[in-house]
């Protein structure tokens, strides 16, 4: 705990699951698209969550669409990138983020979300 | 994990090794004439030259984290105690025990829920409660059945005279409910270890929690007594 104020990474072991990421990304990409966990919020009340359309993304990415991939989450390619990063061990082994920015990234995420259901504006 | 084979009651964290608790070694037992002059004192420990030496403590706080020295190897994260934190897959393999007790009454539930609702929805409250009890037993040993198989243990990581104990029984179970919380963001809360430096999942973060590597027990559904 460098400082209180830094939320840390721990990016030593990130090898085993960014392939296992990649992998089941290729996977899911040959898979029928009911296939997936569905979200509790979004189950339960109706809104997704920050986190709903990743899988979405995922499947669109490997399955050589971008722009859906995009438009379903963008956290999703944010994810893939991160995860083939660290399969490939070109992640750094630390890493410390204000966590203002990691809520905000997640704030906006599930504007997105929010918006892509037609909830909000 | 392999080489923590020492064996220490639930409660208390492993022994640290203290030299100057330590008997001094003892002289060979040569034969000796009485009133012989006795062997010099083993002198008082002192850390060796270069050692990192702590501050003092105010009492009743916890030990400060260990920092390994610049320039070593990083180890996995440790608590305070200096107890190496779980990763992962090792408290994904504890849930897994416990999942597959209760997975026999939650497959009779579901059964049920479609012949006799009623009834069905009996037997999940009875699954409900093994997730209670065993939230108890968190609690109150840091350890499920899970993980006292797999050798894990739930302990307080608070900056006050409670770090690395239990958290008692009331707040396992409270931890439990905040497990819903690692649920209900697409179950990423529970994958928070992968990537967190202190292993923990945002509900560890919300009751401020560390799970730790402990020796292994055999399976058994209730605390040794």
């Amino acid at each position: 705990m460098t400082g209180a104020a830094r939320y840390e990474f721990d990016l030593t072991r990130s090898r085993v699951p960014g392939a296992a990421v990649v992998a089941g990304g290729l996977l899911l990409a040959h898979l029928p698209s009911s296939v997936g966990l569905p979200c509790p919020l979004r189950s339960l009340t109706g809104v997704p969550c920050p986190f709903c359309g990743s899988t979405t993304s995922v499947r669109a990415l490997f399955d050589g669409h971008p722009t859906a991939a995009l438009a379903a989450a963008p956290l999703g390619i944010v994810v893939v990138l991160v995860a083939a990063l660290g399969a490939l061990g070109l992640l750094p082994k630390r890493l410390a983020v204000n966590p203002a920015v990691l809520l905000a990234v997640v704030a906006l995420e599930w504007v997105f979300e929010l918006h892509r259901f037609h909830l909000i504006g | 994990m392999s080489d923590f084979t020492s064996s220490t009651p639930d409660d208390q964290p492993p022994a640290v090794p203290n030299p100057a608790a330590a008997p001094p070694p003892q002289a060979p037992q040569a034969p000796m004439p009485p009133q012989a002059p006795q062997a010099p004192q083993a002198p008082q420990y002192q850390p060796p030259p270069g050692a990192v030496q702590y501050p003092q403590q105010p009492p009743g706080a916890p030990p400060p984290y260990a920092q390994p020295p610049a320039g070593a190897p990083a180890g996995p994260p440790v608590s305070r105690q200096g107890q190496p934190l779980a990763d992962w897959g090792t408290r994904a393999l504890g849930w897994l025990v416990d999942f597959a007790i209760v997975l026999p009454v939650a497959i009779v539930a579901g059964i049920f829920e479609y012949i006799v609702p009623f009834l069905g929805y009996l037997f999940d409250l009875v699954v409900f409660a093994v997730w209670v009890l065993f939230a108890l037993q968190i609690g109150d040993t840091g350890q499920s059945p899970g993980m006292r198989l797999i050798g894990l243990k739930c302990i307080s990581a608070k900056e006050d005279q409670t770090n690395g104990q239990n958290i008692g029984g009331g707040l396992g179970v409270v931890r439990l409910l905040a497990c819903f919380v690692n649920s209900i963001i697409c179950y990423v809360g529970w994958l928070f270890p992968l990537w967190d430096s202190r292993r923990q999942t945002v509900a560890d973060k919300i009751m401020t929690t560390e799970v730790i590597i402990v020796p292994k027990q055999a399976f058994s559904l209730f605390p040794a007594k």
